[in-house]
């Protein structure tokens, strides 16, 4: 399937393929939605958002960098304006407040998939996930997230840090020693 | 800069690209808010980009032909300069290699649009004599205006093959785009997955109070039952959006401990569906 076509067809309104780009997209979109919004529905909204972003966009893409990258970015975007409107972007929630307990017999014995990471990632604070997530998994710098989530970079660092060592505390009561 | 920590390698080789199944509500509510045409004739812009281009180029052309035509007839000695200019911008040019007319001591005036193919034997006039330097622009003009004629309906050709391949070609490329479209509109019915919690507190603190499960797609003939660890069913229901608060069948609160729940369901084509999963009861 070629991609500058589908963009090219998507931008004249064939409505074929903006179900097409958003089948293609779509799940991948919703895993970054998941990650930053913790809940399901709302992750769900975002998405919705994020797609309407897209395709509204779609023609000031200039084709150059990766379009999956673009469409990473307006995703993440749009899921920091929403944590924002929430105001879930509050620093030094405590960490207690995690209350989904994680623990699953399948784990130790299976190989860890997606889903149950997801899930370790949705059990931290609003704070450390969304420094988590934009450090660790969508490779912005400190001084990025700084700028993005107006904190200074020393709380996205020690935020990200915080996030770390709880997460490695759940393998390890997972039982996985990393 | 970034360290490389098993943690984060972990997270990140796992979710960076991992996928979750997508509500089809959330295609349907996108589609309402953006514009569609439907089915559209398609493939134009490229083209249509050429055509332009090939325009642009075919003015210029012209016009730097009309323009030292005007120019030259006016005998302008500026003209020189953009001879000059001309000259090195085609990529083509043979107004060098072209072999000097013998014919120095008369003015030469080309026959521009009686003579557009030929290329070699240029019908010279005879005309008004003129100043040397005039006389060389002038004979520079008509070679020029020769070779730009020529090179322009090479152009053309050029053009009108380019748009024959690049038609081609989109042809192509836009019939496998639609069958791809073709093929996935026939695939609608959505895989049903069941997602089923493994923890479960009625301790009314406002959190997973209630046991749920959720899921993707469509489902019929739902039947889920939840068994106590003494293998007695403590709830039953057909609904697949049910809620339990953590009562048994006499509505006295169930101790916690390991819980099963059964579910068995039919999709949209009619193959049966069968979820199992053992969570715990805290209070």
């Amino acid at each position: 399937m070629n991609e500058d076509i589908l963009v090219k067809k998507c931008i004249e309104g064939d409505n074929r393929a903006q179900k097409k780009l958003f089948d293609l997209f779509a799940p991948k979109l919703f895993g970054v939605c998941l990650r930053y919004m913790k809940d399901h529905n709302l992750a769900q909204d975002t998405l919705q958002d994020g797609f309407v972003k897209i395709f509204t966009k779609l023609s000031d893409y200039n084709g150059k960098g990766s379009f999956e990258g673009w469409m990473r970015r307006i995703t993440v975007n749009t899921c920091l304006d929403q944590l924002r409107k929430d105001q879930k972007l509050k620093v030094n929630t405590p960490i207690d407040d995690v209350s989904f307990l994680v623990k699953d017999n399948h784990w130790i014995e299976e190989e860890l998939t997606a889903k149950d990471l997801l899930k370790l990632v949705e059990s931290l604070p609003d704070g450390y996930r969304v420094v988590f997530n934009m450090f660790a998994i969508e490779g912005y710098s400190h001084k990025e997230i700084a700028e993005q989530l107006n904190i200074s970079e020393n709380t996205s660092k020690s935020q990200f840090s915080r996030a770390k060592s709880h997460l490695r505390r759940k393998l390890i009561e997972l039982g996985i020693e990393r | 800069m970034k360290d490389k920590d098993p943690i984060v390698d972990l997270f990140e080789s796992k979710l960076k690209n991992a996928e979750f199944k997508v509500d089809p509500s959330v295609w349907t509510n996108i589609a309402s808010q953006i514009p569609t045409v439907g089915t559209v004739t398609t493939g134009l812009s490229v083209i249509a980009k050429i055509t332009i281009a090939t325009g642009i180029i075919t003015a210029v052309v012209v016009t730097s032909v009309l323009l030292i035509n005007s120019k030259s007839e006016k005998k302008e000695l500026k003209s020189d300069k953009t001879i000059e200019i001309i000259q090195v911008e085609k990529t083509e040019d043979t107004v060098v290699d072209t072999p000097p007319i013998t014919n120095t001591e008369r003015t030469s005036e080309a026959p521009v649009g009686n003579d557009q193919q030929t290329e070699q034997p240029i019908v010279i006039d005879e005309q008004e004599n003129n100043t040397p330097v005039v006389l060389d622009i002038l004979e520079a003009d008509s070679f020029i205006n020769i070779d730009l004629l020529v090179e322009e309906k090479r152009l053309i050709d050029e053009y009108i093959e380019i748009e024959e391949t690049i038609l081609d070609k989109e042809k192509e490329v836009e019939s496998i785009v639609e069958e791809d479209l073709i093929a996935e509109s026939e695939l609608e019915v959505e895989k049903v997955e069941v997602t089923i919690p493994n923890v479960f507190t009625p301790n009314n603190d406002g959190q997973n109070d209630l046991y749920n499960i959720s899921y993707t797609g469509e489902m019929n003939d739902v039947s889920v039952v939840i068994f106590n660890s003494k293998g007695e069913i403590v709830y039953k229901t057909t609904d697949p959006d049910f809620n339990w608060n953590g009562r048994n069948m006499m509505d006295e609160p169930c101790p916690s401990g390991g819980y099963l729940l059964m579910l068995t369901a039919k999709d949209l084509r009619g193959n049966n569906i069968q979820e199992s999963r053992d969570f715990q009861l805290l209070r």
